[in-house]
């Protein structure tokens, strides 16, 4: 079910008013009207794929009560190891059986020697990255004691499978989220209120600026042959509010929606685009990935600590784990490889965390300094986004290529519209979030409420791109 | 639960109001400022005290093959081409009424093909109709033959959304900026360039043998006393027939297999510039 589509417009009342209205005081009533609005909101794809995010929630369920209670450290480890290999097999198999196969075959044809390859036809579970990743952290902080087991199977059930941010996050913490299912929930007027209102702000960053960005995004990075560097640069923009508008989009839908059902989940994005340097753009950007493989890998790697060696093979690891995560392309890989360069210079410089506070906190424009971090940040990331939509290494190769010989022309896109047409929208966007920057997200706690909602409903209406809608990008990951 | 309850149902009412509000400027806007369909070309640049010779119906294959401009030029006939992309015979009788009730016309020639075969209005044509569903006569065609018509009617500011590519906010600014369809230059005919490559015969087959529209159109005519003429536009290659037209549709002339000149199309269905030169002289030969 997407959440920019009329089922969920149907399914969120009716699960709100059964919630609320209904079983207002069971708290074990709702949950388990959570676990099964949660199981229909993922089968209204394919109810064939419940049945692994079922069997995921059984093994870690009973693999971490099994962990807790276990003091032999052998048997926790095959618990433990169990748990990952079992979880990232299902995530292998269906991400990325076809690409270890392919570059397989393709190595063996490099050196002269041809062998046969089967690829399977298998179609990708929405949102396997995401709840994999979550039950891992769930098996990991149970081994590390940080974490009790949950004794109750449809907390632990619910946990895994919460429908607002079961197919593209926020990847939540089993210490932040499962708790939350065994408190009894009040509900809060001022926090419901906030949880529609960012629901709205995620809807218009992906009606109005991802949906709109993506119809040039994907025409200019189709037919990149037949424009000028220009154009493709602002392919290249384009495209980074786009993923930008329709990932961080989905997490305030997700996140708005918890707050209906009094849940708080953690935050996604901040103004990413506003860093400073690029350790700020990660500490910004799809913050519960980040965060993630900071605990569980970067971490237990040895971290920043140790030699300038080990902070530079930590550093790749890590973004070429968080590049392969993303897809099995080697435009991921080489994506995570670009940003591992471009964060480099930082960590061995120790400068990686000079940018912690908001940007411009006491005044209302950046200084010049601060502007000219943001311009290049944003152009390194603009760069690797190149990468990211490209359909595969060669074609983004031939795309900067383009673009490095600056010739400069103002063209009318095959989709009959002007490359330019889509920057006064993105330019509302960073208005909008530059005078938000110091919040969760703009539309929360503001003064003038039903006007700045007016106003959001009318940009939403009059600029949302209602023909060309497209599926959310993350999915696919 | 119960303020929060209120307060939804406020931001709903808002998003009530805000849609119908907008469905009304975008209706008003559409009908008042320049036009980017024929439709509001027709409407706003002619009445009923415009005399013309004739007019041209139909679909793209009518649009790219017949031009009016050379037809004034070599008859002294002023006519307009009022055919427009994806047409079918549903849009050709509303464009029809239009032409009844804004101009003093002599003379309607419809182009006719596989659209025979199409009864429900076509979704790409339809969409500029979808701003005067305020009209009387244009809300009963639709009311009769749309699936949807609830949704564009009942709806506010649905079908804007539904269409925003075509009939979006970006249209109505390019209207507001006073920026008129180019077609209007020449009479409604537009031009197109390419070569098509393909040798292969195309073929098509009529399915019904009678469509309500046409006959309908055929009434009209009749009641306002305009001639009415079917012709079908040059296809390359064609190895169907028309002989439902030849037996049913008086004033009938089929040019499907005038030319067998590749050079002259631009694909199978299309002639290209240099072919509708030709078709342009061939047709002032027949009618004119």
């Amino acid at each position: 079910m997407l959440f920019n589509s009329l089922d969920f417009a149907i399914f969120l009342p009716i699960v709100f008013f059964i919630y609320w209205i209904i079983l207002k005081n069971n708290l074990k009533l709702q949950n388990i009207l959570l676990l099964i609005a949660s199981y229909v909101f993922y089968g209204w794809w394919d109810y064939r794929f419940l049945s692994l995010i079922f069997i995921s929630s059984c093994l870690d369920y009973i693999l971490s009560i099994g962990i807790y209670k276990s003091e032999n450290i052998s048997k926790r480890k095959l618990l433990l190891g169990i748990s990952i290999a079992v979880n990232l097999g299902l995530l292998g198999f269906f991400k990325y059986y076809n690409f270890f196969l392919n570059s397989f075959v393709d190595t063996f044809s490099f050196f002269g020697k041809t062998i046969q390859g089967n690829s399977l036809n298998i179609i990708l579970p929405v949102g396997i990255s995401f709840y994999t990743f979550q039950t891992l952290s769930y098996t990991i902080d149970v081994y590390r004691k940080d974490l009790k087991p949950s004794k109750n199977p449809i907390d632990f059930f619910t946990y895994v499978s919460f429908f607002p941010q079961l197919v593209a996050g926020p990847i939540e913490r089993a210490t932040n989220l499962l708790p939350q299912f065994s408190k009894k929930r009040q509900f809060n007027l001022e926090n419901a209120k906030n949880g529609i209102n960012q629901i709205i702000w995620g809807l218009f960053k992906k009606i109005v600026i991802a949906d709109n960005c993506a119809q040039y995004a994907n025409d200019i990075f189709n037919n990149y042959e037949c424009y000028s560097s220009f154009t493709l640069f602002l392919g290249g923009i384009y495209f980074a509010f786009q993923i930008y508008g329709d990932f961080s989009g989905y997490s305030d839908i997700a996140i708005g929606t918890s707050r209906l059902f009094g849940f708080k989940l953690m935050t996604n994005f901040k103004y990413p685009y506003f860093s400073r340097d690029i350790a700020e753009f990660w500490r910004r950007w799809h913050i519960s990935l980040s965060t993630w493989f900071r605990d569980y890998v970067y971490i237990p790697l040895g971290g920043s600590k140790g030699n300038n060696l080990n902070k530079i093979k930590n550093t790749f690891i890590i973004f070429l784990i968080s590049g392969f995560w993303h897809g099995a392309n080697w435009t991921f890989i080489v994506w995570g490889f670009l940003n591992a360069l471009y964060f480099l210079p930082l960590s061995l410089s120790n400068s990686n965390r000079k940018n912690l506070n908001t940007i411009a906190s006491n005044s209302f424009l950046p200084k010049g300094k601060e502007l000219f971090g943001i311009l290049v940040t944003f152009t390194l990331t603009v760069f690797g986004w190149i990468f990211f939509r490209a359909e595969n290494v060669s074609h983004a190769f031939s795309y900067i290529r383009k673009i490095a010989q600056f010739q400069f022309s103002i063209e009318k896109l095959s989709i009959e519209r002007f490359a330019f047409e889509s920057l006064p929208l993105i330019l509302v966007l960073v208005v909008i979030e530059w005078f938000a920057r110091h919040k969760e997200f703009p539309l929360l706690d503001m003064k003038f409420p039903r006007l700045k909602i007016a106003f959001i409903l009318i940009l939403i209406l009059s600029f949302g791109s209602f023909s060309e809608i497209q599926d959310f990008i993350y999915f696919k990951f | 639960m119960k303020k929060f309850l209120i307060h939804i149902l406020k931001t709903v009412l808002i998003f009530i109001i805000l849609a119908y509000f907008l469905d009304f400027s975008y209706t008003f806007i559409y009908s008042k400022s320049a036009p980017r369909s024929k439709i509001t070309w027709l409407k706003q640049s002619f009445s009923k005290k415009d005399s013309l010779e004739y007019v041209l119906l139909g679909s793209s294959r009518c649009i790219h093959s017949l031009n009016s401009k050379t037809i004034l030029e070599k008859t002294g006939k002023k006519g307009l081409n009022l055919a427009y992309p994806s047409t079918g015979p549903f849009e050709v009788k509303l464009m029809l009424q239009e032409v009844i009730k804004n101009t003093n016309t002599k003379k309607v020639f419809i182009q006719i093909d596989y659209s025979f075969n199409q009864i429900s209005p076509d979704n790409l044509a339809k969409i500029n109709w979808l701003p005067y569903l305020t009209e009387d006569n244009i809300n009963k065609e639709f009311e009769r033959f749309e699936p949807d018509y609830f949704y564009y009617n009942y709806i506010p500011f649905y079908k804007y959304l539904k269409f925003d590519s075509k009939i979006g906010f970006r249209n109505l600014f390019l209207s507001v900026s006073g920026k008129k369809i180019n077609t209007i230059n020449n009479l409604g005919f537009k031009a197109t360039d390419g070569i098509l490559k393909e040798k292969t015969p195309h073929f098509y087959t009529l399915k019904r043998e009678k469509n309500i529209h046409i006959e309908e159109i055929i009434s009209l005519c009749k009641e306002n006393n305009i001639e009415l003429m079917f012709f079908t536009a040059p296809v390359f290659n064609f190895e169907g027939n028309h002989k439902i037209f030849e037996n049913s549709l008086n004033n009938y002339t089929d040019f499907s297999n005038a030319y067998s000149d590749i050079t002259l199309f631009k694909d199978h269905t299309h002639l290209n510039t240099e072919g509708a030169i030709k078709f342009t002289e061939l047709f002032i030969q027949t009618y004119f």
